[in-house]
């Protein structure tokens, strides 16, 4: 993997977005960190940053080494640690930081849509993803692992896990997946429980609430 | 050779961690490979008893970690098998005696004399299973072809990535093909589908396995069972030989679903 590859930085309108590519050795991330800080120093003094370790676990000693060699050196601002690892997610809260996309302003929230969240990669069991905003998932949803989203979810592959559209009681929202085999869906302040011999268990659905209901529906575009 | 550290976990416990520990381990010594074999499940020790050395342990690896004794005093040597060696776990001790960087030390030193550190973890996801990962720079999942099994393995798995651990690869164990021909159990397929990793090897069921247990003599001793040419073509592949699948084996599918589980990104 070259050094460009190792820790991305993406633009997200107004804050930045630093991606700690998941399957570098530790000594990598310290060096890459120590570079990043050093060669981006004026980009990123002031600025917020999310910090998004992909599946990445962290632990008390890694906290401490971003800390020292990236977010105070930099001069940062650090809005929110971002990771799959559900462990680490509990370990940043207790800690005292912001985990998952930042909550925005309530003028912010009136004037654009929430970003989605596109995602190149299958969760596996024990995996969390949580977002402001739609989701698409480019990969499976295994058995075990959990999205949950402001907006719609879209899941492209196998959905064995629980999804949960429109989690901030949101009851319009959608789900989209291409091979339905969940035992459970959530849609706003509904939770419905499915049956494997459906009609449409394995094949695309679209998801919805109707009045009272939650209606599954298979998908034909 | 590069020195390699490999642990061997499931996340479920019962699907044969042990077994395959000892069984690779004794095979890759019988091809010349200097090995030790880690027994990293402190308070539940098992794999002496597997591999017939419970009555030769004096030390165990917490007595070389708190100092109490040198590490050459811990390692057990099989009078079998040229090159194979076991660090014994504490039966009497729990699994915090022992701490994840402590572990890597033990780890790292044992590299400086041994080809193959085989690492038997504990079942679960909590301390035991951090501290036995902590020093393997790549790992070895085993799963039996049951939902409950799969499931935890593609826990771990994820734990394991999270960890940096690679190459992390798949051995399905105690495959029975007569279920999988009745439907009545999961094919390697259907398992490699989920947990969308590569394959190293399918061991079948085999009553052997049970006997071999029982009298601490591994079957890769001297056995020509299915189980045990499993087990040893394990092994070479392990080293980086091209060794076929095994006629229970050709159960693994690499098609379809194996492009599908690629284009989604997971490595395989």
């Amino acid at each position: 993997m070259s050094s460009e590859e190792a820790i991305l930085l993406r633009s997200n309108g107004s804050d930045l977005r630093l991606i700690v590519a998941e399957g570098l050795s530790r000594e990598r991330i310290e060096g890459e960190l120590t570079r990043v800080a050093s060669e981006a120093q004026s980009l990123l003094r002031d600025a917020g940053v999310i910090l998004d370790f992909q599946g990445r676990s962290i632990d008390a000693s890694m906290l401490r080494c971003v800390l020292e060699r990236l977010v105070w050196p930099s001069g940062m601002k650090l809005l929110s640690w971002m990771t799959l690892d559900v462990a680490s997610q509990e370990f940043l809260r207790r800690s005292g930081f912001v985990v998952g996309q930042p909550k925005r302003e309530a003028s912010r929230r009136k004037s654009s849509p929430p970003p989605s969240c596109l995602l190149f990669r299958s969760l596996r069991s024990g995996q969390r993803l949580e977002h402001e905003g739609d989701v698409v998932v480019v990969g499976h949803v295994n058995d075990g692992a959990e999205v949950f989203a402001s907006g719609n979810i879209s899941v492209w592959g196998r959905l064995q896990g629980i999804v949960h559209a429109g989690y901030e009681g949101d009851d319009g929202a959608r789900v989209i997946v291409a091979h339905m085999e969940a035992l459970q869906v959530r849609i706003g302040r509904r939770v419905s429980y499915m049956d494997r011999g459906a009609p449409w268990w394995g094949s695309p659905v679209l998801i919805r609430v109707d009045g009272e209901s939650v209606l599954v529906e298979e998908f034909v575009i | 050779m590069i020195q390699r550290v490999i642990v061997l976990t499931s996340g479920k416990g019962g699907v044969g961690k042990t077994t395959t520990t000892a069984n690779l381990a004794v095979a890759l010594a019988r091809g010349g490979h200097k090995v030790v074999a880690i027994d990293a499940d402190i308070g539940l020790r098992n794999l002496d008893v597997v591999l017939g050395l419970e009555n030769r342990i004096v030390y165990s690896l917490v007595d070389v970690i708190e100092g109490s004794c040198r590490l050459k005093q811990a390692l057990v040597k099989d009078k079998r098998v040229e090159n194979l060696f076991l660090l014994p776990a504490a039966q009497t001790r729990t699994k915090d005696a022992v701490k994840p960087e402590q572990m890597k030390a033990l780890c790292d030193e044992l590299r400086e004399d041994f080809d193959f550190v085989l690492v038997d973890s504990p079942a679960g996801i909590e301390g035991g299973f951090q501290n036995a990962a902590s020093g393997a720079d790549e790992a070895l999942v085993v799963s039996t072809p049951d939902m409950s099994a799969v499931r935890d393995a593609d826990r771990i798995i994820g734990m394991l990535e999270s960890l940096g651990k690679s190459p992390i690869r798949l051995i399905v164990n105690r495959l029975r093909p007569n279920m999988v021909r009745e439907g009545n159990m999961l094919d390697v397929s259907d398992v490699l589908d989920i947990l969308a990793i590569d394959l190293i090897g399918v061991v079948p069921e085999d009553d052997n396995v049970v006997t071999s247990t029982n009298k601490g003599e591994p079957l890769t001793l001297n056995s020509t069972s299915p189980a045990a040419r499993a087990f040893d073509n394990i092994s070479r592949r392990l080293i980086g030989e091209e060794v076929p699948l095994l006629d229970v084996e050709s159960l693994a599918s690499t098609g379809f679903m194996a492009r599908i589980r690629r284009a989604f990104g997971f490595k395989g």
